[in-house]
């Protein structure tokens, strides 16, 4: 038996035998699992881009807005001149209505590539009015809102704002 | 007689310690496939036959990701497709703030019952895929629905959210929508640069631009299942957390 124990063959493969033992101690349990996932992404557009198409007869403004942008928007107009003048604004269609704060605001979404209804402003000028003068028509756009229960709203603290104006007519008599 | 005697007994014994070490690198073999089975082992199903796996990711009712064994060897049954792909009809644009439908939930499309978690990851990219950090994935509101699902407050950020579904998941079941709706905050138009333009006659054009005009938001859900069979090691192995299971099978988180 000592012999036998001597054997450096034995030695060595008792050793490997061990080796061999720990390898199989602790490995992971096998469960069965699985996985599966899935991505997508969507781009936001923003930005709203409008333009107003206006006319003039019978000291008249016919103003018109349309959504050149690539998104729908809500629009407000105001016309602005002299203390001296006054505009009256005529809404034959019933689109419009009056903020109470100078502003006429369209009460439809003005859909890309569509246009508002028709705004009239007509401009009483002083008949002792002798020099050129300028009224300007103001209009601006905001994006499409949503609140929580889905309604679609204006937020007008977010401004942008295409300024333009059109040189005023010759003095009345 | 006698050196034969030994040279036979030596024989002997080095052929017992030849099957030993056979037997034993045999076991050893095994014990290392098995170890391989972790959290998304392509190996597992090495050598086990009939318990098929399996899970699918659905959005408003259709299937959209789905991974299920098949039964055989390492073959798996798999298949992923984008999200969010009908979100907004044809021609239209994204709105802010406007709620659109994003009803997802989860089925066991596998053979054996199951417990499945949700990790949904929120992100922005500008225009080149780089992630905008500037903007809060917390903009991007995917409404949870809870419905028996729990959301893991240790595990969550602001970009990721990880979801239990509480009850057992049979197969060929489906669990409750984990979430039904999302939309995108209106905060995200509040941040803009302005800029002004006089022409030659005098007037002054204003020009406002977003700063996030033109980003994406990215939504991610990733499901993970494992056996209801010795429940709370499983997912301790498999998820690395530590789930009380009760009695009848409903987890917890500890």
């Amino acid at each position: 038996m000592r012999r036998f124990l001597k054997k450096k063959t034995v030695w060595l493969t008792a050793a490997a035998v061990i080796l061999i033992g720990c390898i199989s101690i602790g490995p992971a349990m096998a469960y069965f699992t699985t996985y599966t996932k899935a991505a997508g992404s969507q781009t936001i557009s923003l930005g709203s881009s409008t333009t107003i198409r206006e006319t003039f007869s019978n000291w008249t403004k016919h103003i018109t807005i349309d959504n050149t942008g690539e998104n729908p928007c809500y629009v407000r107009v105001k016309v602005i001149a002299g203390s001296q003048f006054t505009i009256n604004y005529t809404d034959s269609t019933g689109n419009w209505y009056d903020g109470g704060d100078g502003y006429w605001y369209c009460k439809q979404i003005v859909p890309v590539g569509g246009s508002t209804a028709q705004l009239d402003a007509k401009i009483t000028v002083p008949d002792s009015m002798k020099t050129e003068f300028n009224v300007v028509v103001v209009q601006e756009c905001t994006g499409v809102l949503y609140d929580a229960n889905g309604n679609p709203y204006a937020d007008w603290t977010q401004k942008i704002d295409t300024t333009t104006g059109i040189s005023g007519e010759g003095a009345g008599e | 007689m006698k050196t034969n005697k030994y040279s036979s007994r030596k024989k002997k014994t080095t052929w017992i310690l030849l099957a030993a070490a056979v037997i034993l690198l045999s076991f050893s073999a095994l014990q290392g496939a098995r170890a391989a089975l972790t959290y998304v082992s392509d190996n597992y199903t090495a050598q086990l036959s009939v318990s098929q796996i399996g899970v699918s990711l659905l959005e408003n009712g259709s299937k959209v990701s789905y991974r299920d064994y098949t039964g055989s060897g390492d073959t798996w049954s798999e298949g992923s497709s984008d999200l969010l792909t009908k979100m907004i009809p044809a021609g239209d644009k994204l709105e802010l703030g406007k709620k659109y439908q994003e009803e997802l939930n989860v089925q066991n499309s596998g053979k054996i019952d199951e417990y499945v978690r949700v990790t949904i990851t929120k992100s922005w990219t500008d225009a080149d895929g780089n992630k905008v950090t500037s903007l809060s994935p917390t903009l991007i509101n995917l409404n949870l629905t809870g419905n028996g699902w729990v959301k893991d407050d240790n595990a969550s950020t602001d970009e990721r959210t990880v979801l239990y579904y509480t009850g057992v998941v049979a197969s060929g079941a489906s669990t409750p929508n984990f979430s039904d709706t999302i939309n995108i905050d209106n905060a995200v138009a509040s941040k803009y640069t302005e800029s002004s333009t006089t022409d030659a006659n005098g007037y002054t054009t204003i020009t406002t631009t977003y700063q996030y005009d033109g980003v994406k938001f990215n939504l991610e859900a990733t499901v993970d299942a494992v056996q209801t069979h010795n429940a709370k090691d499983a997912i301790k192995s498999a998820w690395g957390v530590d789930m009380n299971v009760a009695s009848d099978g409903t987890l917890s988180l500890q």
